[in-house]
């Protein structure tokens, strides 16, 4: 009887507890404030089954020497799914791509672009990482202070995917950090957003319709992407090489099914292995490091820095632009999608109520997602 | 210690391959975009409006 106590309430620590709340706060967020509910509720569940002793749950079969039935579910997803193969990632990527409508970007490939310059917090994250190492603070190395970048990215999948490969042990934090501040981007961006725009900026009416896009075109893009992008940066084709099969999927028109799959089972059942595993990833000890609290300051800096750098080239094409452009649409090159683009058109539409970015704010939203994948494949590649 | 010098080679790679590898897809996908519009066949609108969503009508 006092074994049985033992193993379950008297070896929790303070860490545990701790955690133990945190998952709960999740959960709670997930339900009551809907924030991201589909990432942050198993990520809670995660926290609290990791953060409960004894369960054998975390053994992961390199650590129990491969013996038949001794490791622990989310030992196992943790190891086959991202330590070892980082399979997981890449399969939401299928989905993804599935899921996404190209078609403004390809109306609009300028707004390239902006997707591009909202990596811009990527590399502020990177330097300011590196700067806490040089000031005896924290102690990053280039691959860490690369993970911790990527939060920047405000992708999912593309964090845990880099961080996974460069830093193992900062992959459960980075990933919570990217989650929980994609959820906060309509807190976080309309501040930047003013700061960096006038009122008469954020006015700038935008026409409503954008061309349509022909099928060929629709059909051509991932595959021209692919390639493109792929023999470029070989290191990218995990992540950019999926996305785009699964736009094909899509686009194609002539596998149904499988676009139907992808857009709904394989991302729902990875997305629950996945999320689970994260959460798991976020054993007591690790959050009550300092360097926890410096991840996710510099996750919020990346973001802020992201913003920025989207919206300063909305401004430079506003000015070269012969029509009218609305700079505040710079925003949305922050992946995060769709979350970025409603905030962008939520805050355009206040300024004007003719205003209708959402179409236009979404080319740079799914830029930003090709962007940070290219990113994570050239800082693999650098430093992999 | 930290190695300033691959830092910002790092940073500077990173950023500006990403800039030029996103610049060179669009400049791409608008030239595919010019040869598909005139290939024959190709006259027929689009079976879906820009942006497939419901705001869209589907």
């Amino acid at each position: 009887m006092t074994d049985f106590l033992r193993v379950g309430f008297l070896d929790l620590s303070w860490a545990n507890v701790l955690m133990l709340v945190i998952g709960l706060v999740f959960i709670w967020l997930a339900i009551s404030k809907k924030w991201e509910p589909y990432e942050l509720l198993p990520i809670g569940a995660g926290m609290i089954l990791a953060n409960m002793p004894g369960t054998g749950l975390l053994l992961q079969p390199q650590e129990v020497g491969g013996q038949i039935g001794s490791a622990g579910l989310l030992g196992i997803f943790i190891e086959f799914g991202l330590l070892r193969y980082t399979i997981l990632p890449q399969l939401i990527f299928v989905g993804l791509g599935a899921m996404t409508d190209f078609s403004p970007l390809i109306a609009k490939p300028k707004l390239f672009l902006l997707g591009a310059a909202a990596q811009l917090g990527i590399v502020i994250a990177f330097l300011g990482a590196l700067a806490l190492g040089h000031f005896g603070l924290a102690d990053f190395g280039l691959k860490e202070a690369a993970s911790i970048a990527i939060i920047g990215g405000a992708d999912g999948p593309t964090t845990i995917y880099l961080t996974s490969k460069l830093a193992p042990e900062l992959m459960g934090i980075a990933a919570v950090a990217a989650y929980s501040y994609m959820a906060m981007v309509a807190i976080i961006q309309p501040p930047v957003i003013r700061a960096l725009t006038s009122k008469k900026e954020r006015q700038i009416y935008m026409q409503s319709q954008i061309r349509p896009v022909s099928r060929r075109e629709r059909i051509m893009f991932p595959i021209i992407s692919t390639i493109v992008v792929v023999l470029l940066v070989p290191q990218s084709a995990p992540l950019v090489g999926m996305f785009m099969f699964g736009n094909l999927l899509r686009e194609s028109g002539v596998v149904e099914r499988l676009s139907v799959s992808a857009q709904n089972s394989l991302i729902n059942i990875t997305t629950i292995i996945l999320m689970l595993s994260i959460g798991a990833s976020m054993p007591g000890e690790l959050v009550m490091r300092p360097e926890t609290l410096m991840v996710l300051g510099l996750g919020l800096v990346a973001f802020i820095g992201g913003t920025a750098g989207g919206v300063l080239m909305g401004k430079l094409m506003k000015w070269i632009s012969r029509e009218p452009f609305n700079p505040i649409i710079g925003a949305a090159g922050v992946s995060a999608v769709p979350m970025v683009a409603r905030v962008v058109q939520h805050i355009g539409q206040k300024e004007n109520p003719k205003n209708f970015l959402l179409m236009y704010a979404m080319g740079p939203n799914v830029a930003g997602v090709i962007g940070s994948a290219v990113v994570a494949g050239v800082l693999l590649n650098m430093l992999g | 210690m930290i190695d300033w010098g691959t830092a910002w080679q790092v940073s500077g790679v990173a950023f500006g391959f990403t800039f030029g590898i996103l610049l060179f897809l669009a400049v791409v996908v608008r030239l595919a975009s010019i040869l598909i519009a005139r290939l024959p066949g190709n006259n027929q609108p689009a079976e879906k409006p820009t942006g497939n969503n419901s705001t869209a009508g589907e």
